[in-house]
């Protein structure tokens, strides 16, 4: 049950902002209503979605179409070239997002997560976070995005573009015919791989050994990755999968076992044409 | 610039093949219930009647100077000017001949094979088949590379993997690339170090060869299903690719460029109603098609600018499909044969720009062994690209006797329901769920 330090700090913010909030609405009735702190039960949905039904997302033709500044307004509008380097697939409540903020503060980090419901409460989460850090400017560097990882990856990345991608606590499809909603499968990684840059770094970690097993094989498997070995002292990203995201933290409280793995984007081998 | 997606894809996987492995038409029961799961025939979403077989695909080798083509489960030679029956085999979907036109490999959908056929000696004679491959995909396509020894096939779902020529006749093939989505199209670049794929979440798929794994990049811009695309032969940096969006865009496929954009749909129409298919590119000049239209469109490439500058358009006297070849000068389109006196094969002189139909008098006027089941050319469906919309349609309309034994389609219909709940409701419902949690659970037992 060893919560690490980054994690710590996210509670205690949250914890300060409660009490914040708690103050300013006693100070202020009667001005504008101050946003309440995003209750997550509210947002709570079913853990499972289908990847492969066709829900309505709002996705851009390339990424050259995309308006970022709805999500980093303030950042963007001081540096408008900035993109986004650090993805964080499937999201969920927020954890890592709120843990990679104040970790790499000059980098940009985006959750994408494909649950209509829990995007709204990261977003509430996060527009929390600003508006209670206002004057220390944090948290303008985090922000989430409704979409499927699975299919929209290329519409809003460019080749090579981010530096660190992580996929935490993956729903684990069991069932072998759902094998092909993993989010981890050769096909999938050609495309992580695309839009990674070389020397990036892919994160991801499991409580269930099976879906470790099986990420690590086909990370293994995949030319275009190597594994790199990493101890959680030496990565500030290790202790934040482990413990900084809401699925980590469950497994920590019914003392679950996790696997995590690192990987590096490495360079294409030479195309050895040899149908040339 | 963002989109909302249309609800227009969804798709293909609800073709259910079982259904047409068991067509059986004169058990009327099992019609009807095959009716009801069968997406092929409900009338109202079929755009093709077929009044007698058309031809289901075809091919030309240069080397041999032979048309091949198969019409029903039987494969014909023409050599241009006489007709020969030279292979048989069950639901023919692909023909294409090896590089060396020393044989014609042939794939079929429905029963998940592929066989190679060996040139005999005498080139009007039979064909003979010198392995048959089973595999475990409903193949959708075949491209082969140069080696020569193995083909590369596309799988419904959305897989390529590819084969050995060489056997065993048992193959479980090695994966090459996949899309999350189905696969419209496939082929080689003209150099042979490229792989592309097009899908129907709009996207184009430059992989190098052999080392698929690697991404050289994506061609975005259309905004719906890509239906095909086609090389230029002078300049293979360029291709051509359709789409359901009514557009036709022409790319530099290696960097992912859109050179230009030709937008097809008339004033007023919807995205979804003008779905283009470039047909072939002779002599820089662009020959495409809308579908259900018997037109067929010309542009030309300006030697300076490529950019396109439309020709006078020629009507056709019948709606062609979606592949074609290139004899000389002249394009060969097959047609959706909707009556019995349609023209099966369309022959357009590119030097006069105009049908020559006595260069296909032999195809036309032969009597073809009479196909008993029409319904089992629906597969052409799988050729052309209304389903795209329609099954979508259809989808919407009973998705309540959906996913039965559908593996591919569950939907969630719980998630967005639960989005519509009034706000009073859901504070019940969250404490509802919270129980379920694991904190949840420790709570209640306290």
């Amino acid at each position: 049950m060893s919560e690490s330090s980054t994690t710590t700090t996210t509670t205690n913010s949250v914890s300060n902002t409660n009490s914040n909030n708690n103050n300013k609405r006693a100070n202020s009735a009667n001005t504008t209503e101050k946003k309440k702190k995003p209750i997550k039960p509210y947002h709570r949905i079913k853990a499972h979605a289908n990847p492969q039904s066709d829900s309505n997302f709002d996705y851009p033709v390339s990424p050259s179409c995309y308006d970022w500044s709805k999500h980093y307004n303030k950042t963007l509008s001081e540096q408008p070239e900035k993109r986004v380097t650090i993805a964080d697939v499937g999201c969920g409540y927020g954890g890592l997002l709120v843990g990679l903020a104040s970790t790499f503060p000059d980098r940009l980090a985006l959750g994408l997560e494909i649950r209509d419901k829990v995007v709204q409460y990261v977003e509430d989460r996060i527009e929390k976070l600003r508006k209670d850090n206002e004057e220390k400017n944090q948290y303008q560097n985090i922000s989430v995005l409704k979409t499927n990882a699975m299919k929209y990856l290329p519409n809003l990345f460019y080749k090579g573009q981010l530096e660190k991608i992580f996929f935490l606590f993956p729903d684990p499809h069991f069932k072998k015919a759902n094998h092909k909603r993993r989010i981890i499968s050769p096909a999938l990684l050609a495309e992580y791989a695309y839009v990674i840059k070389v020397g990036g770094l892919a994160y991801f970690i499991s409580d269930v050994e099976e879906l470790y097993l099986w990420m690590h094989e086909h990370f293994k498997g995949h030319p275009l990755f190597e594994e790199v070995k990493l101890e959680p002292t030496d990565d500030p990203c290790i202790p934040l999968i482990l413990n900084a995201t809401e699925e980590g933290r469950k497994v920590n409280r019914i003392d679950g076992k996790k696997w995590y793995g690192v990987f590096r984007r490495i360079e294409a081998p030479t195309s050895n044409n040899t149908s040339q | 610039m963002a989109r909302t997606k249309q609800t227009v894809r969804k798709l293909a996987p609800a073709m259910k093949p079982k259904n047409n492995n068991k067509e059986n038409n004169d058990n009327k029961e099992n019609n009807v219930k095959k009716e009801k799961n069968n997406h092929y025939n409900d009338q109202t979403l079929i755009p093709y009647n077929f009044a007698k077989a058309p031809i289901s695909t075809i091919q030309y080798s240069s080397v041999l100077n032979i048309v091949v083509f198969s019409v029903g489960d039987i494969l014909y030679s023409f050599n241009l000017s006489s007709l020969n029956e030279i292979a048989q085999n069950e639901s023919l979907n692909s023909v294409s001949f090896t590089h060396d036109s020393s044989a014609i490999i042939t794939t079929a959908s429905k029963v998940k094979t592929f066989t190679i056929w060996k040139k005999p000696q005498n080139i009007n004679d039979k064909w003979i088949q010198s392995l048959q491959v089973s595999t475990k995909l409903k193949i959708l396509s075949s491209v082969l590379p140069k080696d020569n020894k193995t083909i590369i096939l596309t799988d419904k779902t959305g897989d390529v993997l590819s084969y050995k020529l060489d056997g065993p006749d048992n193959q479980d093939g090695t994966e090459l690339l996949g899309h999350f989505s189905a696969i419209t199209d496939t082929q080689f670049s003209p150099c042979y170090n490229y792989l592309l794929t097009s899908d129907r979440d709009e996207k184009i798929r430059v992989s190098n060869y052999p080392n698929t794994f690697d991404i050289n990049n994506f061609c975005l811009g259309h905004t719906l299903f890509v239906s095909k695309f086609i090389f230029n032969p002078s300049k293979p940096e360029i291709i051509v690719s359709g789409s359901g969006d009514g557009t036709v865009k022409v790319w530099n496929w290696k960097s992912g460029e859109v050179l230009q954009s030709l937008d097809l749909k008339q004033a007023g129409q919807a995205v979804d109603e003008v779905i283009t298919l470039p047909l072939a590119i002779v002599n820089n000049t662009l020959y495409l098609s809308i579908e259900g239209k018997s037109s067929l469109y010309c542009y030309k490439f300006n030697g300076e600018t490529n950019n396109l500058e439309q020709l006078p358009t020629v009507d056709l006297p019948a709606q062609p499909l979606s592949y074609c070849v290139v004899v000389g000068s002249r394009l060969l389109v097959p047609t959706i044969t909707s009556e019995e006196s349609t023209p099966l094969l369309l022959a357009f002189d590119t030097a006069t720009n105009s049908l020559d139909q006595a260069f296909v008098e032999k195809i036309n006027t032969h009597s073809f062994a009479p196909v008993n089941n029409l319904q089992s050319f629906k597969f052409l469906m799988k050729i052309q690209y209304k389903k795209y919309l329609t099954l979508n349609k259809r989808e919407k309309a009973d998705s309540k006797d959906d996913g039965e034994d559908d593996e591919e389609q569950e939907d969630e219909p719980e998630v967005q329901e639960e989005v519509k709940e009034d706000e009073d409701s859901k504070d019940e419902k969250a404490i509802k769920l919270r129980k379920m949690t694991v904190e949840g659970a420790k709570e209640q037992t306290k």
